[in-house]
């Protein structure tokens, strides 16, 4: 065999291996893992100052359009209140309606207990966001120093976020709901309609309530809420309001398009809820 | 054997010769990093976030040849896997794959035009794209839509066409006369 195709041969022999060690690593970490390597530990702790830093002079220059801006942030603003006067419309009928619905705000009143009761929210900041690729998530201050773990959902004052999805000694990330690996088991409030919402696609923050039978009583505006079920995250933390809905290609089930009242793209301190069991326990 | 015509006596000499070069290009390498890491990734939304990584596989098969945008596109993906979490080693894979394929087809090209830079950034991103998706349906089992796949990438390319166009030009005038250009033993001599 001459020196040339020797060489070639090992050359591909070598690209191969290459290849198939990559995919099996790439499978390996296609799911979720509760815990990050060592490497990807030191990458994130020498990024983490990075980017707390970069956020801040981010928050020093993302000011300064706000404060010319005035108009469009104005008109930014009458559009939301229109889209909260109009989700306030509608809950105030719903509120006036019959005695059922009163049951149902005490149970929503039992739900917040009962939130309170099971978890400690711990405020931390966003240090991070990954949004140039097919997964909306985001990075946060605080990791196994701060006692947080696979799983724990992360809320802010506008509903919920998502939920930890790795976990590193000074930082953790975050599956947004919108990412395509972030489905909620979810309700409507007011019919106590049970779904899954799930991200429209991997790249943006519209969001789907899905397996929703085709009878059920969905109107625009209903605001839609965890349902609890699947165990991740509490019962009645606030998701955001249908702004469509269409049959789905069977005829079977509804497809509702659900506008977040989170804006994904603002997130600033978020809300990672700890069990209290957990706590104790610890 | 004559010490002075080994291989490892020829590395050590273009190390040398070459030090400003590598100093320089780790330097900007660091920048980079700060600034994709820091600043582009909170300020972007979705895909109209530019990836600076990118350019270093496209500019590396525009001007140095296929091998070295594989080199590249390897090493850039490995650090966007690591930072990502997921799938490590596919970005590597597919942009390695990419820089090599963008470095083979525009082997040809005439590299002082405006247009080349963009070429070879849509032969990168698409390529590199389509191979990291194929994997992640194939591994994960997650297949986007075929609309979100066109939209992410036409934005994608956009983007970083605009960021190639705007910065091929100094790196090219660094990479063939300038403060990157690659000395050559013969050079010295």
């Amino acid at each position: 065999m001459s020196q040339g195709k020797k060489r070639t041969r090992i050359t591909a022999l070598f690209i191969s291996l290459a290849v198939i060690v990559l995919l099996i690593l790439a499978g390996k970490t296609a799911a979720v893992r509760p815990y990050l390597s060592g490497i990807e530990n030191g990458f994130r702790n020498v990024l983490a100052p990075i980017q707390v830093g970069a956020m801040v002079v981010y928050d020093k220059f993302s000011a300064i359009p706000d404060y010319f801006g005035g108009i469009e942030r104005l008109k930014t603003q009458n559009n939301e209140l229109y889209d909260e006067v109009y989700r306030l419309t509608n809950e105030v009928t719903s509120l006036t309606e019959a005695k059922e619905e009163n049951e149902r705000l005490k149970d929503l009143l039992n739900i917040y207990d009962t939130v309170n009761k099971e978890w400690t929210p711990v405020v931390t900041d966003v240090i991070g966001r990954e949004s140039a690729s097919w997964y909306r998530t985001i990075t946060i201050r605080g990791g196994e120093d701060k006692g947080f773990k696979k799983d724990m959902p992360a809320i802010n004052g506008q509903g919920l976020i998502g939920r930890i999805v790795n976990v590193g000694k000074t930082s953790s990330d975050v599956v947004l709901i919108s990412d395509a690996y972030g489905a909620v088991g979810a309700m409507v409030q007011n019919t106590r309609t049970v779904g899954v919402v799930e991200g429209k696609d991997g790249a943006s923050d519209e969001l789907y309530l899905i397996h929703v039978p085709y009878d059920a009583e969905i109107e625009l505006y209903q605001t839609v809420i965890s349902s609890g079920l699947g165990g991740i995250y509490p019962k009645g933390l606030r998701i955001g309001y249908i702004t469509d809905m269409e049959t789905e290609s069977g005829g079977l089930m509804l497809k509702c398009t659900v506008k977040s009242f989170v804006d994904f793209n603002k997130l600033e301190e978020v809300m990672v809820l700890t069990p209290k069991i957990a706590e104790g326990g610890a | 054997m004559n010490g002075e015509a080994s291989p490892n006596y020829r590395i050590f000499a273009m190390l040398k010769l070459n030090w400003r070069r590598n100093f320089l290009l780790c330097l900007l390498i660091l920048i980079v990093f700060v600034l994709q890491f820091g600043f582009i990734n909170a300020l972007g939304r979705g895909f109209f976030t530019p990836n600076l990584l990118w350019l270093f596989p496209v500019f590396a098969a525009l001007l140095e040849g296929p091998q070295k945008g594989m080199f590249w596109g390897f090493l850039m993906g490995l650090v966007w896997d690591i930072f990502v979490g997921k799938y490590i080693g596919l970005n590597a894979l597919s942009w390695c794959a990419a820089g090599w394929f963008t470095g083979f087809l525009c082997a040809k090209l005439y590299k002082e035009n405006y247009l080349v830079p963009v070429v070879a950034l849509a032969i990168t991103v698409i390529s590199s794209q389509l191979i990291y998706l194929f994997f992640m349906g194939i591994l994960g089992g997650y297949w986007p839509s075929f609309l979100a796949v066109v939209k992410n990438i036409f934005f994608a390319v956009i983007i970083n066409s605009v960021l190639a166009m705007v910065i091929y030009v100094p790196v090219y005038k660094s990479f063939t006369e300038g403060l990157l250009r690659k000395r050559l033993l013969s050079d010295a001599e």
